[in-house]
């Protein structure tokens, strides 16, 4: 069979194993910030929670209208109402319908809710309290009730409405509108539920209409803010968009002119680009069929670090030839760098695990088609390199090899440094680090809770079970243990056993007869039969919004959340607490904190394993004292990192570890190519390159705006630069080129370019 | 209850209400009624309940002090008071024992009430307008005055209409009306003083 065929079999081979492989198994991309959690993502408690969190606000959009006077902020936001598309956007504001249905769902359950001072009174049969205070309420000139009294003449449903911490507004409602005070004037407030927010496109167009509007009735008189989950995800798209763009296509103009400046043609990028897009979708495709699903971050990490792979492909291209020397360095560079990502299986954190599936899928691809198609393939190979590119690459490596001896006396100083630096910085592990909303959004987030009166959740605490009640009376009994300020269901829905004895107190007392009593309660109206109101058929009948926030179903289980506002004094008793009643505690920023803590920790032993894993491969192949000499780059790039990090005041995160294991790779890699070709000249170029594309990827990542991506990209451009300039420096010692064979070597190349 | 407050605001003036449809009555009434420091009397209740068929009477004194606040105490058939303070509403049993209390701040129909009777009490009747429509007629020497809860805001109020009925100088009728509870309360007012200062030692009966 011909080399041609037999490359065309391989393609439609892996063509048909990527259609099997979608078929047994249909591409899933997980955006899902909770899954990179380690242990929460084997919590179903947790992850349904988490949920349930993003389902009931992650549609939700406030709209703020401040203004001097209400008036203006009132007549704002009518104006702004009677404006907005309603095929997009549904009012989740106070209306007398939603009222009245709320009120028609609890009539049945009048006598069964009651507030506290009126169950007490029950329970202790002081039907004389009752009557006299319903006496009072009836004699008042003006009563607000909320079933009339032949209906309820003890005012129980009153009495509940009115007293129920979950069921009391922190808004007046004015003309319809919702309203209140923050950052000093008067606003106006409208809820609004995106319809079938779908596809991030389809939410930011409809976000984009929103801005329009704002623009449209913007006046001198009243400003207009935007906050909620909607908001931070178009805010966010926007930003990352305009970054993809500018920073692909100013890496992609680097990219063309460093190839095009090399190899005097752009036939070598398409080869390159070709081979990793192909890399990029196989990988893709094998890490769906073993996870099931691919994180968007594995898609966004793994491309770039299957930019490793284009120093394959490159010193292919250099060489104009695979030989010997070259297919020994491009396996052992492989294997390293395969050694380094299997690390990330142990991480345990689902998200690094398809990282590293994903990067030794991706670069086995790269090398596979480096060593066979492109090596074999003569029409594929580099023409003359460009003369100029090699003159650079041999003055670079000429400057940098008259420090190599002081590298090398250096560098324990600077290995202690970094180990230092590792012993006296500062660690960051919050995950609110991870993103940063725009000043303007921070604004309008804290004007509303400032008008809402919403004080973020300090811990949330979560029953479950596959027996509604059950969890339902946990739960009751252990809201009444908690100190502070909590929302739960329990304190809108008792337990059956609580609305029974409600029930038939309630039954009691209105039935007996008073004749100083002025109301006659007719029999007729009290139910018939005892039917305990269940968290569930509140929820399924979508009168109270809040009720899907605080109970949900998912499969056979129940989830029932408390969640408490305010600082916990006593961590331990509440970890008692939970024990007792079977509550998981889910997710407070101190946990999720403290787990990525563990994380990193856990990375920085596994970066120290790779690196001993290294120091033995390259004993047993160079010996020891070449290998400890291979050893100096990557960790002085290491040291001079951690070293810089810490002189800078930065904390170090789990995202610095991540670049500390790009910067290990790369140095391992140059090191290795250093040492397998004695004839470095073209080595030297091809090292050179691969320096050059990396930075133009990751260098540019430092200009992000994103945190994460700043660091990653600043840490990682930073050591890469610095191993390559430590790798160069001490290129001739770990070559083991001597004096005459470097001499020799220049002046071929030299030669070469003269006669070209 | 804003009802009957602001109807025996209007009770103290000795003015003519006049028979326009404009708001110049209530006008008239804060031009009035910034004067009044003190104001206290009797009230008569009369309260039908239609569903029910039953007609409930009631009488009692109140108290209208400018910088204490106010109290409203029935005193037969039952004895029971309503106070309301800076901030607050609290009812209070037979014993003058605390069996409520209201923090304005988190009851809007209440906080409505205090609003009212605050602007009131500082004879600003321009917040009225937010929440009532007015109109105001003349039948024979009795000057009407009648307010109509807006559309928007019947849900949030206990009733839908007031009715002021002046004669002779005098308010002589307030009436409330509430169509959805068929309910229909209408007070009378009787010994009016004004400016007593010791009036005002009727506060410190009842709790802060």
């Amino acid at each position: 069979m011909s080399t041609a065929k037999k490359y065309l079999l391989a393609a439609g081979t892996l063509v048909l194993f990527c259609a099997v492989a979608l078929l047994l198994r249909p591409f899933k991309i997980e955006s899902d910030f909770f899954s990179l959690l380690p242990e929460n993502r084997r919590d179903p408690v947790a992850r349904e929670t988490f949920r349930s969190l993003v389902e009931n606000s992650a549609g939700i959009v406030h709209v703020i209208f401040l203004a001097e006077t209400e008036e203006n902020a009132i007549a704002a936001a009518k104006n702004f109402s009677a404006q907005l598309p309603q095929e997009d956007f549904r009012q989740n504001g106070f209306s007398a319908e939603n009222a009245e249905a709320l009120r028609e769902f609890f009539r049945p359950f009048r006598f069964q809710l009651l507030g506290e001072t009126q169950r007490e009174w029950l329970r202790a049969e002081n039907f004389s309290a009752l009557k006299e205070n319903a006496i009072a309420e009836i004699y008042s000139p003006v009563s607000a009730r909320v079933f009339p009294l032949k209906e309820d003449p003890f005012g129980f449903a009153t009495k509940f409405f009115s007293e129920n911490p979950l069921l009391k507004s922190p808004f007046r409602v004015r003309d319809g509108i919702f309203c209140g005070n923050a950052d000093g004037k008067f606003a106006a407030y409208l809820p609004l539920q995106i319809e079938n927010p779908g596809k991030l496109s389809a939410l930011r167009e409809k976000m984009g209409k929103l801005r329009a509007l704002r623009e449209k009735i913007a006046s001198p008189e009243t400003e207009i803010l935007f906050s909620g989950i909607p908001v931070h995800t178009d805010v966010s798209a926007t930003r990352s968009l305009r970054e993809i763009n500018i920073l692909s296509g100013a890496s992609l103009t680097i990219l063309l002119a460093i190839f095009a400046l090399t190899f005097r043609s752009l036939k070598q990028f398409f080869i390159t680009a070709g081979t990793l897009v192909s890399a990029i979708g196989i990988a893709a495709v094998a890490v769906n069929l073993l996870f099931g699903e691919i994180h968007v971050l594995v898609l966004v990490f793994g491309c770039s670090l299957i930019g490793i792979a284009v120093d394959y492909i490159l010193h292919v291209l250099v060489a104009g030839k695979m030989t010997r020397a070259l297919k020994r360095s491009l396996l052992m560079s492989a294997g390293t760098t395969a050694l380094a990502f299997c690390v990330f299986f142990f991480s345990g954190i689902a998200v690094l695990a398809q990282i590293a599936a994903f990067c030794l899928v991706g670069i086995a691809f790269v090398l596979a088609c480096v060593i066979f198609p492109l090596a074999e393939i003569p029409k594929l190979r580099a023409r003359e390199i460009s003369p100029r590119a090699q003159s650079i690459s041999q003055k670079i490596s000429a400057a940098a090899k008259r420090a190599g001896t002081p590298l090398l006396f250096a560098a324990p100083l600077i290995v202690a440094g970094g180990i230092f630096a590792v012993f006296t910085g500062k660690f960051s592990d919050d995950i609110r680090g991870i993103y940063v909303p725009p000043d303007e959004l921070l604004r309008a987030e804290k004007i509303f809770v400032e008008l809402s009166g919403q004080e973020p959740t300090a811990e949330t605490l979560v029953l479950c079970g596959n027996d509604e009640q059950e969890v339902l009376r946990r739960q009751q009994a252990l809201a009444e243990l908690l100190p502070g300020e909590k929302r739960c269901i329990a304190q809108l829905i008792p337990s059956a056993e609580t609305q029974r004895e409600n029930f038939f107190a309630a039954k009691k007392l209105l039935l007996s007869a008073d004749e100083n009593f002025p109301i006659r309660f007719d029999a007729r109206a009290f139910p018939r039969e005892f039917v305990p109101l269940s968290p569930s058929a509140l929820c399924d009948e979508k009168v109270l919004q809040l009720a899907n926030l605080l109970f949900r179903k998912s499969g056979e289980n129940f989830f029932a959340p408390i969640f408490i506002r305010g600082k916990i004094a006593d961590v331990s008793a509440l970890e008692k607490l939970c024990e007792k009643f079977g509550a998981h505690r889910v997710n407070s920023v101190e946990s999720i904190s403290a787990q990525l803590s563990a994380c990193r920790v856990r990375l920085s032993v596994l970066l120290g394993i790779a690196i001993l894993c290294f120091s033995g491969i390259f004993a047993a192949r160079y010996g020891v004292f070449r290998a400890t000499k291979m050893l100096v780059p990557p960790l002085c790039a290491l040291s001079f990192v951690l070293g810089l990090l810490a002189f800078c005041g930065n904390a170090i995160s789990i995202f610095h570890l991540l670049a500390f294991f790009l910067i290990l790779g790369f140095g391992v890699d140059y090191v290795i190519f250093s040492a397998e070709n004695r004839e470095r000249g073209k080595a030297r170029l091809s090292i050179l390159l691969s320096c050059l594309t990396t930075l133009s990827a990751f260098g540019l990542l430092a200009f992000s705006e994103f945190p994460v991506l700043h660091e990653i990209g600043l840490s990682a451009a930073t050591g890469i630069f610095s191993v390559f300039v430590f790798s160069e420096m001490l290129a001739g010692k770990i070559s083991g080129e001597t004096s005459e064979n470097s001499r020799a070597s220049e002046t071929a190349n030299a030669d070469k370019a003269t006669r070209a | 209850m804003k009802i009957f407050l602001l109807a025996f605001f209007c009770m103290f003036s000795a003015f003519p209400l006049r028979g326009n449809t404009d708001v110049s009555a209530a006008k008239e009434i804060s031009e009035h009624f910034r004067s009044e420091k003190i104001v206290a009397g009797k009230f008569f209740q009369t309260k039908k309940l239609s569903d029910l068929d039953i007609v409930l009477k009631s009488a009692g004194t109140f108290v209208f002090s400018r910088e204490r606040g106010v109290i409203w105490e029935t005193q037969n058939p039952i004895k029971s008071a309503i106070v309301i303070r800076a901030g607050t509403i609290s009812f209070f049993d037979k014993n003058n024992v605390r069996t409520q209390k209201i923090e304005l701040g988190e009851n809007q129909t209440a906080s409505e009430i205090f609003k009212i009777i605050r602007d009131t009490m500082l004879g600003d009747f321009s917040g009225l307008k937010k929440m009532f429509s007015e109109s105001a007629s003349v039948e024979g020497s009795r000057r009407i005055l009648c307010l109509n809860a807006r559309k928007e805001n019947r849900a949030i109020l206990p009733f839908e209409k007031i009715r002021i009925e002046e004669n002779a100088g005098f308010i002589e009728k307030i009436t409330f009306e509430s169509p959805r509870d068929n309910e229909t309360t209408e007070i009378r007012f009787a010994e009016i003083r004004r400016g007593n200062a010791d009036d005002e030692n009727a506060f410190g009966k009842f709790p802060q």
